[in-house]
């Protein structure tokens, strides 16, 4: 049967007809559909984990216990798995691990670009890197082959267009796949130095035995055409250079690492100019060159975003006629801000006018640092804003000066609680504002330990913010409605002042998972609107200017809260 | 399947995108455009279900944006006897179906120089900023392309549900891409919700029959 998937349903269903027996993830764009598609499958056992880490140590863990596992996250994750992943080269695997990488070049819905295939050749670790979906579900069947073949974790890299394009795959069956539990052997599991200093050794072996294979799987292939331009490419790009140059002689790699040594070679010798063009780093490129190949590569193709056929075209010098294309900055633009009636956007009009530095964090909330709220002053990763709310603290001694951070559930579980007992252990008195909205609203809903429902929506034990923060030391937790305007402004305004550590929980669910929730539209009086203008400071999407000066509410977009109402000084907003 | 593509641009006379009859079965692009919240990803998925239904191979790619609401949303479909890329190269998209009118000035470049915009004739200004003054209809008519405005909101309200906005539209590219009507339908019936399909069902004709091209 053929069916129309993206890349990321292909790896999910790829994982089933693997015989998959366990999955774990933690979600994150591009890579979230994964585990949310194998969820379906009474066969898995699928499961959000708290964070990449926890994930890739439960499907370590599932290994040994003799189920194929996989596990997924998205570029950023494997920074956080990467302890664990470096480790379990060394050990090897029990039942085959595949770990996916899902990379953002363009970085559409991240902070970062970094290219992890880096991290394949930086654990030595092989990696397969599909092009479509097709691939995308033959690799991960492939990609467990080799983990049990080699004992060894396999890395399964995709970017955002080959986990979400969508392209028709021919679906198989599904083979079980039933290992025993693993045999005690210390030397192989227990990484201590005498023992790792020995599997150091295996692991160079493997490696090399790997890269004589490569040499012939059929994954990594030659299309001979045209001799005079050959193209060395992988993954997305493949499909570009098709379509862009279909003439062009093309070694394709399936697998990105290790290198077929002697197969590249040959190419080069075989066609008179060679370009390696890759999306990212000169990954290819450089070991390329370091066999002795000639090669044309970052001189001509970029290295920061996303290619697509036109810059291939530009950069091979082919294109046919530069479209034409009109210049659209007169065009408004839709920039990303909190849906109207957001909880956070009252929380974020109370930071910015009490003048604290705001460490925010990864999530909705982040838009709380676009104009015109322009809240927040610092984000760099998940879970760093306590952390670097505690540091500030510490190196800034103008008692004036203060800052706050603002985390949001799901990322609080992430990453943020081993922070929130360091501030208790370190004496730290600042303020900790967990933005609790009951999911993880920005990669599309996801449950976390705080909602008390499981990825295969089964009910689980809620972890309690109040009793969490209290049972690792703060004597202050307090729990309030961000649509309670006024107690918001008030306690904000009393803990950031106290010098001593407290903990806030903001409490409302996302409105666009609240089904349940009733709510009174709101409208302008023109008479008493003056046209002020500080009701347009809270962005609210549903807030507009009139042609007179003065303002309107969309009421097709209004979804009724009350924070216009309550920062208008002129009694001009009142409800619908 | 040639016989079928050489009609492809043929629906009721209305165009004659391909000069020169074409037996072969090059790769063809549709792209769709709108706001986050106006259905852009299910009509996608349909349109790629009915090509696929069709016997045509098929590539779907898009962007979108966060979970928030009010975001420009775009889908790409690709199809053809075999598709590559999932990205056609600028300026060689073949018909663009346009969900509102600020998304479609946005958007005209991709288009081949004659080919057909299909634009819903509903204009929808960014959250937040004031009232867009520009001649957008005007700016479309001047890049030169095939622009085909409809009033999806009335059919939609006639078939007798404002969200079915997007099948309705479908029902008009439908003309544009020569697969049996039955292919749609059965693409619909597949995709949409059970409840919604008389509906649908009924936008998706409005949409095919519409002769009110504005
Ligand atoms: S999706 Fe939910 S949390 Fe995110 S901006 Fe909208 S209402 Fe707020
Ligand atoms: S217009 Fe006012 S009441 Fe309506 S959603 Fe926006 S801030 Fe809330």
């Amino acid at each position: 049967m053929k069916k129309l998937l993206s890349g990321n349903e292909a790896i999910a269903r790829g994982s089933y007809e693997a015989g998959v027996r366990f999955a774990t993830a933690y979600h994150g764009t591009p890579s979230t559909e994964i585990l949310e598609e194998l969820a379906k499958y009474d066969q898995v056992c699928a499961e959000w984990s708290i964070n990449e880490k926890v994930a890739l140590e439960k499907g370590i863990g599932a290994g040994l216990g003799g189920a194929r596992s996989l596990v997924a996250m998205k570029h950023v994750g494997l920074n956080v798995a990467s302890d664990p992943f470096m480790i379990l080269a060394y050990t090897g695997v029990c039942a085959g691990i595949v770990i996916v990488s899902a990379d953002d070049p363009y970085m559409h819905s991240s902070q970062s670009e970094q290219d992890n295939r880096n991290y394949a050749k930086f654990a030595k670790a092989p990696m397969l890197e599909p092009a479509d979906s097709q691939e995308a579900k033959d690799f991960t069947k492939l990609a467990f082959d080799l983990s049990e073949k080699f004992d060894t974790p396999v890395m399964l890299r995709t970017t955002t267009r080959i986990s979400h394009s969508k392209s028709v795959v021919e679906l198989g069956e599904r083979h079980e796949v039933i290992h025993p539990p693993f045999d005690k052997d210390v030397a192989k599991y227990v990484m201590i130095p005498v023992f790792a200093r020995k599997r150091r050794l295996i692991m160079e072996n493997r490696m090399q035995q790997i890269a004589g294979l490569v040499e012939t799987i059929g994954c990594n292939r030659v299309e001979y055409n045209n001799r005079r331009l050959g193209i060395i490419c992988s993954g997305i790009v493949y499909l570009y250079v098709k379509e862009v140059v279909p003439q062009a002689s093309i070694l394709k790699l399936g697998v990105t690492y290790p290198l077929p040594q002697n197969k590249i070679k040959e190419f080069c010798a075989s066609v008179d100019k060679v370009y390696v063009i890759e999306e990212l780093d000169p990954f290819l490129e450089e070991q390329i060159r370091a066999m002795g190949c000639s090669v044309i590569g970052k001189e001509a193709i970029p290295s920061v975003g996303e290619l697509n056929p036109d810059i291939i075209a530009d950069a091979l010098g082919i294109r046919r006629k530069a479209a034409d294309v009109s210049d659209k900055s007169h065009l408004p633009a839709r920039p990303p801000s909190f849906c109207p009636g957001c909880a956070y956007r009252g929380v974020f009009y109370f930071l910015k006018k009490l003048k604290v530095r705001v460490m925010g964090d990864i999530g909705c909330y982040t838009l709380g640092a676009l104009p015109p709220l322009e809240a927040i002053d610092a984000v760099f990763c998940m879970g760093a804003s306590i952390g670097c709310a505690l540091g500030f603290e510490k190196a800034v001694s103008d008692p004036d000066v203060k800052a706050v951070a603002v985390i949001g559930d799901s990322t609080f579980f992430h990453s943020g609680i081993t922070a929130l007992i360091d501030v208790i252990y370190n004496k730290g008195v600042g303020t900790v504002i967990v933005l609790d909205n009951h999911t993880t609203a920005m990669t599309g809903f996801q449950d976390h330990p705080g909602t008390g429902k499981t990825l295969k929506r089964e009910g689980s034990q809620a972890v309690d913010l109040v009793k969490l923060g209290e049972a690792v030391g703060f004597k202050r937790v307090i729990t309030f409605d961000p649509y309670d305007m006024d107690t918001v402004y008030k306690v904000l305004k009393e803990e950031i002042k106290r010098e001593e550590p407290s903990l806030i929980i903001s409490k409302r669910s996302c409105l666009l998972l609240d089904k349940k929730r009733k709510y009174q539209k709101r409208k302008i009086d023109a008479a008493k609107c003056n046209g002020c203008g500080v009701c347009l400071g809270l962005g609210c999407p549903a807030l507009g200017e009139t042609d007179n000066k003065k303002v309107k509410i969309e009421p097709v977009m209004c979804n009724g809260c009350p924070v216009c109402e309550y920062v208008c000084r002129q009694g001009a907003i009142e409800s619908a | 399947m040639a016989v079928l593509f050489v009609n492809m641009y043929a629906g009721r006379g209305l165009l004659r995108v391909l000069k020169k009859k074409n037996y072969k079965m090059d790769t063809k692009s549709v792209s769709i455009v709108g706001i986050g919240g106006q259905g852009i990803i299910m009509a996608s998925e349909i349109v790629a279900c009915a090509l696929m239904l069709a016997g045509f191979d098929v590539k779907k790619n898009e962007i979108k944006g966060m979970s928030q609401m009010g975001g420009s949303v775009s889908s790409c479909l690709r199809f053809g006897q075999k598709v590559y890329s999932p990205l056609p190269q600028n300026g060689q998209t073949d018909i663009l179906l346009s969900f509102e009118l600020i998304e479609a000035c946005r958007s005209i470049d991709c288009l081949r120089a004659d080919a057909p915009a299909i634009i819903n004739n509903f204009k929808l200004n960014p959250m937040g900023s004031s009232n867009c003054e520009l001649d957008l209809i005007g700016q479309l008519r001047q890049s030169g392309r095939n622009i085909i405005l409809v009033d999806g909101i009335k059919l939609a309200l006639e078939a007798g549900n404002i969200k079915a906005v997007n099948v309705a539209l479908l029902g008009v590219l439908a003309n544009y891409l020569s697969l049996e009507k039955d292919v749609w339908l059965q693409a619909v019936a597949q995709l949409a919700p059970k409840k919604t399909y008389k509906i649908n069902e009924k936008a998706f004709m409005l949409g095919y029959q519409n002769d009110s091209c504005v």
